[in-house]
């Protein structure tokens, strides 16, 4: 009898907890529209692995309503492979070349009044059996020639490469420029500085893939708006070739540094 | 050897004027660029594997998604020369030069012998002819938006170099009318681009002011359901919420029974909440602990402090207050100091919310009966930058990656203000209307969904 007594009020108690906290809780506690994600898994990341050749897909016929500009005639003839492996040693296009590695010293010519024939011939023409003192005469005489078509000139050779840099300099900024997508927008654009050196033909088409100067800094950075900067500087020098400049100063700018930056 | 020496001076004189003048690469420097949004072919994505896979369905979200952005612009379809067909071929790159398209985004989707799409893409740079990222997901198949939203996560990144916010969703207030003409307030959830719009609460009683947790799972809002203004915390997962500072005296926090809580903010961590609470004379922002049910007052001034918002580090607080007569911004460092004014203008501050980049605050401006949404340098100089200038305009919301602010723009209707959700970038440009039927209030943005 006691047992049972014991065991109804615990069951009034426990009641009693339960309606307790079906009057109070729900004020608290309630229980309202769910919002479940739905799981995605990422499983891969994909590699660059196809090396297949474009040859395999069959043409497509170009439509002819494509509103947007006519393909150029001459990009799909500059580059007949797309495959090219941009990084591999340059094909040397001798043809517009004469002589473009003879004497990378001596070509030079930054003043145009300074006769072309006086530095060539000197190592053009060795005698067939040059003492030793002809040939530091020959030596001697390159070097006043050289001398004579530039410093010696009384340092207005100097001047005038210098002038005629700051003009190819303008150009290829001016060329270069419309291809750059700049990171102006990103957070502190300012330190997202990024050199690409390119070599260029004496057609002013790209001599092999352009270097990014700092690269190594760039990858070794976490910053992806940095690498994003890389990408854009490298984009806009490829996609802005070829590059119209005067070719009789092409020893200037055979080689270019190309400092990309994000000024506000 | 008189000779050699001889020699190997005439080679040195000759050698330094040379590379002096001529070897070294001409220098070439450009300032900056042009900020054009960024052309990207998108085509269907391919049908590997069985039918109605939603290739071109998927396709076209990204396609959305990045337009929205005000980053990218998708090359028309019409003029894709090549056809791709195969996605583990490489491109041919000219094709898409051709068209002006600066990225190409290849994608494929196979559904798999369990019924789960597998989707797969591949993002290449034409001009670099290489492939940028390259990802597979797989999910339901009626999950396929989030793949899209996914993917183009993916591809702003990769092309940006910042987070992308495309999968993500927002909640905000639907405002109504109820059956006897009276004003109704309910929160609704959406997808950062309108999709999948659905009520979280009833109409029965007005809810306000959402905010985000960092995990995902539950936002804080006012509510009205106990016929004044309450904190409630809600567990979107579970659908359970929770009062926090009932006023009245449930117990159920330590506010005085004549107090009114306002809207509150996780703390970066989640652990804490900023709110804003009124115990004897004025408003003060207090620190609530969400384990421990500690509050703590942050700031004690005869003023009013509202509207708390974290630094993305969590270590500071940008609030309101008419402390210096008219309504200002302040920050103060979450462990105790001094409060800093961070807003000089003329006019009335309010609503700042600290930018997830940390540099930025967004506020409210009320100056000659107009307002603005602007963004304010965090460190205390003083520059600001108007984003939007209208009829009415509050509740500012950033993006998960601090380019974008939702907001609310109020504008005159037949039957008064009528408000609506807009977006605009930090720059104030690509400003534009979310796409919500009816009326909306109160933006709050998610962090990306993991």
């Amino acid at each position: 009898m006691r047992t049972a007594l014991v065991v109804f009020a615990s069951l009034l108690v426990h009641a009693g907890f339960i309606l307790a906290g079906l009057f109070y809780f729900p004020q608290t506690v309630r229980q309202f529209t769910t919002s479940q994600i739905v799981p995605l898994e990422l499983i891969t990341e994909i590699a660059e692995v196809t090396n297949l050749a474009e040859e395999d897909i069959e043409e497509e016929p170009v439509e002819e309503d494509s509103p947007l500009p006519e393909p150029e005639p001459d990009p799909p003839q500059a580059e007949p492979e797309p495959e090219v492996d941009m990084t591999a040693a340059p094909e040397t296009e001798a043809a517009p070349e004469p002589a473009p590695e003879a004497e990378p010293d001596v070509d030079p010519e930054p003043e145009p009044q300074a006769p072309p024939e006086r530095s060539t011939p000197q190592p053009a023409e060795p005698s067939r059996e040059p003492s030793f003192d002809d040939m530091l005469r020959d030596l001697a005489n390159a070097v006043d020639a050289d001398r004579a078509s530039s410093r010696g000139n009384q340092q207005g050779a100097a001047n005038s490469y210098d002038a005629i840099g700051v003009t190819l300099a303008d150009s290829i900024r001016s060329q270069a420029q419309r291809c750059y997508r700049g990171s102006a927008d990103a957070p502190d654009p300012e330190r997202l500085i990024v050199v690409i050196r390119v070599r260029l033909n004496r057609d002013g088409s790209l001599d092999g893939r352009p270097d990014v100067f700092n690269r190594q800094a760039i990858d070794m950075s976490s910053d992806r708006y940095w690498r994003v900067a890389r990408d854009r500087a490298l984009a806009a020098v490829i996609d802005c070739a070829p590059y119209r400049l005067p070719a009789e100063h092409f020893s200037i700018w055979r080689r270019i540094d190309v400092t990309f930056r994000n000024e506000t | 050897m008189t000779h050699i020496f001889r020699l190997l001076s005439v080679l040195l004189l000759l050698a330094v004027p040379s590379v002096a003048l001529a070897q070294q690469p001409l220098q070439v420097d450009i300032a900056r660029g042009h900020l054009e949004p960024t052309p990207i072919a998108i085509p269907d994505f391919i049908t590997a594997g069985g039918t109605d896979t939603r290739g071109a369905d998927i396709a076209g979200v990204i396609a959305a998604d990045l337009e929205s952005s005000g980053l990218f612009t998708t090359v028309d379809p019409r003029a894709f020369i090549e056809n791709i067909q195969d996605f583990n071929l490489r491109p041919r790159f000219q094709d898409w030069r051709v068209i002006n398209a600066d990225a190409l985004l290849i994608g494929q989707v196979t559904r798999q012998s369990d019924g789960r799409l597998l989707v797969g893409f591949r993002l290449w740079d034409t001009r670099l002819q290489e492939q940028m990222v390259g990802l597979q997901f797989v999910t339901a198949p009626e999950n396929w938006r989030r793949v899209a939203h996914r993917v183009a996560d993916a591809v702003y990144e990769r092309l940006t170099g910042e987070s992308g916010y495309f999968d993500t969703r927002v909640i905000y207030v639907s405002e109504g009318v109820g059956p006897r003409g009276e004003p109704v307030r309910r929160l609704a959830m959406m997808d950062q681009d309108g999709a999948n719009p659905s009520f979280l609460t009833d109409r029965s009683y007005w809810s306000l002011l959402p905010n985000y947790s960092p995990s995902n799972q539950q936002i804080t809002y006012v509510s009205f359901l106990d016929g004044q203004a309450t904190t409630y915390v809600y567990d979107l997962e579970s659908g359970r919420q929770e009062a926090l500072f009932a006023s009245g005296g449930t117990g159920l926090a330590r506010v005085d029974p004549d107090g009114q809580s306002l809207s509150a903010r996780f703390s970066p961590d989640g652990e804490q909440l900023a709110v804003s609470i009124e115990l004897q004379a004025g408003h003060d922002i207090h620190l609530f602990d969400l384990r421990s049910r500690n509050l703590r007052r942050l700031t004690e001034h005869p003023a009013d402090d509202v509207e708390p918002s974290f630094s993305p580090e969590g270590d500071q607080i940008v609030f309101s207050s008419s402390r210096s007569g008219g309504s200002q911004l302040y920050v103060i460092p979450v462990n105790g100091g001094d409060a800093q004014r961070v807003s000089f203008g003329a006019g009335r501050y309010t609503a700042p919310v600290w930018s997830p980049r940390g540099d930025l605050i967004a506020f409210v401006k009320q100056h000659n009966g107009q307002f603005s949404l602007g963004v304010l340098d965090a460190g205390g100089s003083g520059e600001e930058r108007i984003l939007y200038q209208g009829y009415y305009v509050d509740t500012p919301a950033w993006s998960p990656n601090g380019r974008v602010i939702l907001f609310t723009r109020g504008d005159r209707g037949r039957d008064g203000t009528e408000y609506e959700i807009w977006s605009v970038d930090l720059a104030g440009f690509n400003l534009q209307r979310m796409p919500i039927t009816g009326q909306s209030s109160d933006p709050a943005w998610s962090p990306l969904i993991e």
